[in-house]
């Protein structure tokens, strides 16, 4: 057993902890406002992209319609605060309600099928949601919702940037810490082995069904909640830009550039990634804005087929190496 | 009533279509394994290639294919040298994030070239009707229809009586089997993703005389599709046509009595549905239980 320090030690020298440490520092450089609405983006697209991995990564149960938690979440939080008042923080709760039921619906039609009749369906309801909630909201004026401004802590609206980044990030620890637990947990080795081969899995007398509808729902659970904070930070919410597939793949992108099946690997991917789509959007921008997305597609297809592991497979490699130096030389 | 029968006589008609695209997506999948979700933006790109040829020529579209046919069999040997034979030895799961990074690099390279615009051809029968026991049938949905029956039957003849096709057979049955037998396995496949494309292309040149196309249809018809080959059974030809025929009915129903715009929705409970009463599909044999 170790002791409560010892432990305390080994925490504070993962790597891991001081890569997010020191992503907790960023804010404080600067108070421009541009930078910190890059972070906060990034902070969110980290945590949104660390959420899919769990289920995605970890489980290898492949979902390209995240984005319905997504929308989900922030239509039910804007809906309510826009229209009826009610506080966010009311909102935030019910999305992730919503979320984990959502999650059981689909798992429960797809998860004793072959994997990619989940991936199938996930997109179907994306796709369902994105139309019915069109139908719903647009019909009549074919404007999206506008969420007022009005500050405090209660309606969740700041007048410094710096206190959405900060949400972001606590979003981002949460989700990591929770991604950490479920690894070390009884469920996540059970997932792992899931992930790794079902049958085999399953012959040794795990429910892997049930695993996978649980992680699922913790996974569309955060997701939901990401998604009511996303559109009370953007004010604005429509139908084509919270259930647009784009979110999906950027979601898996940056989990398969950083590194599936890592808890690092995801936070790398948008560090990297927010960034340089952002560049494509404001600096080129206008007509070119398609390019940012193609740049998805081909590295997606790229990373695939040539480094599956991502670049936190890479950095192994690479360690690995440099490892194997020290102790020739 | 006379609506009703109206609405069938339609979605029989579309349905044809719709069987021809799902025909492509059906080869590829059970030949060579290929989870393919890039199909319906595969299609997109043929609907551009017989809107391009109708803008350039000033001709009918189903013209084009003297040109597109060609093209799409060479496509489709050349996506399966440089990437399907890459991917069908990896697990599922790159297949599937693979081909949907691929159908990202066609909606947005698409929208580079062409924008976001919708684009439709119209034809000098777009705007004629067949009168027949007082229905109205549009032209180009019988075209449509007429083109996909040529080639389903031409394509089970071929299936059933070339030993090219009967190899095809050999190979989406069995593997090792077909390799053990001397069958070149390589060629076959190679052979099967040019058939596949050749169904994508004569699917979407029909598509685009009665509707319009715009680079993101692509999401919309990969659901289409997908859809009716579980409906039907993965790797039954009448089970597709038959899924195809059902789900065109049914999307004009709910699109008459209910409203256009929740048809997708009318999918995706559909899908659900399907997957749990019977997820081997009407003429599904296979056992896909994981």
């Amino acid at each position: 057993m170790s002791t409560t320090r010892q432990r305390v030690q080994s925490f504070i020298k993962d790597p891991l902890v001081v890569f997010i440490a020191v992503l907790g520092l960023l804010p404080l450089l600067s108070s421009h406002d541009f930078y910190l609405k890059m972070l906060t983006l990034v902070f969110l697209f980290a945590f949104f992209s660390e959420a899919w991995n769990i289920i995605s990564g970890f489980g290898k149960q492949f979902s390209l319609g995240h984005v319905a938690f997504f929308g989900i979440g922030a239509y039910i939080t804007g809906i309510l605060y826009a229209d009826y008042g009610i506080s966010p923080w009311i909102g935030l709760a019910l999305s992730g309600v919503f979320g984990v039921l959502m999650a059981l619906l689909i798992g429960f039609a797809t998860f004793r099928l072959r994997a990619f009749f989940f991936t199938l369906s996930t997109i179907a309801c994306a796709e369902a949601l994105r139309v019915l909630v069109t139908y719903w909201r647009l019909g009549s004026t074919g404007l999206g919702t506008t969420i007022p401004a009005v500050n405090g802590v209660g309606n969740l609206t700041f007048s410094h940037e710096i206190c959405y980044t900060y949400i972001a990030y606590i979003l981002l620890v949460a989700v990591v810490f929770a991604t950490y637990r479920i690894t070390k947990s009884r469920i996540g080795y059970y997932l792992l082995a899931t992930g790794g081969d079902e049958e085999a899995a399953k012959s040794l007398g795990v429910n892997t069904y049930r695993i996978k509808l649980v992680i699922f729902a913790i996974s569309g659970f955060f997701t939901a909640i990401g998604g009511g904070f996303y559109g009370i930070y953007m004010r604005y919410i429509e139908p084509s830009m919270v259930f647009a597939v784009d979110f999906s793949v950027q979601f898996a992108v940056f989990s398969i550039v950083g590194g599936l099946g890592t808890i690092a690997g995801p936070i790398l991917g948008s560090v990297i990634l927010v960034p340089m789509s952002t560049f494509f959007r404001s600096w080129i921008g206008g007509l070119f804005t398609p390019i940012g997305f193609l740049i998805y597609g081909i590295i997606l297809v790229i990373i695939i087929l040539f480094l599956p592991g991502g670049l936190m497979r890479g950095i192994t490699m690479v360690k690995d190496k440099i490892v194997q130096k020290i102790n020739k030389g | 009533m006379e609506i009703f029968i109206q609405l069938i006589i339609n979605g029989c008609l579309t349905g044809m279509t719709y069987a021809l695209m799902a025909l492509g997506l059906s080869i590829i999948f059970g030949t060579l394994g290929l989870i393919n979700f890039a199909h319906g933006d595969f299609i997109m790109l043929a609907m551009y290639g017989g809107f391009l040829f109708s803008l350039c020529s000033g001709m009918d579209p189903y013209w084009g294919l003297f040109i597109l046919l060609p093209v799409a069999f060479v496509l489709g040997i050349a996506f399966y040298r440089f990437l399907f034979k890459k991917l069908i030895d990896a697990p599922e799961e790159s297949h599937i994030i693979a081909t949907f990074g691929l159908s990202f690099v066609f909606q947005y390279g698409t929208m580079l070239l062409f924008s976001a615009e919708y684009k439709s051809v119209s034809t000098d029968y777009s705007a004629n009707v067949f009168h027949i026991w007082n229905q109205y049938i549009d032209y180009p949905h019988i075209y449509g229809a007429l083109a996909a029956a040529i080639l389903i039957a031409s394509l089970i003849m071929f299936l059933h009586y070339t030993n090219t096709g009967r190899a095809i057979r050999a190979v989406s049955e069995q593997r090792r089997g077909a390799m053990m037998i001397g069958i070149n396995v390589h060629r076959i496949y190679m052979i099967a993703a040019g058939l596949g494309l050749c169904c994508i292309a004569v699917s979407g040149v029909s598509l685009i005389t009665f509707e319009s196309v715009h680079p993101t249809i692509g999401t919309h018809l990969n659901l289409l599709c997908w859809i009716i080959v579980v409906l039907g059974g993965i790797g039954s030809i009448p089970g597709t046509i038959v899924g195809a025929i059902i789900i065109a009915i049914m999307e004009m129903m709910v699109g008459y009595y209910f409203e256009p715009a929740l048809t997708t929705f009318a999918y995706f409970i559909m899908f659900l549905a399907i997957l749990m009463i019977r997820p081997s599909g009407i003429f599904g044999v296979k056992e896909r239980r994981a």
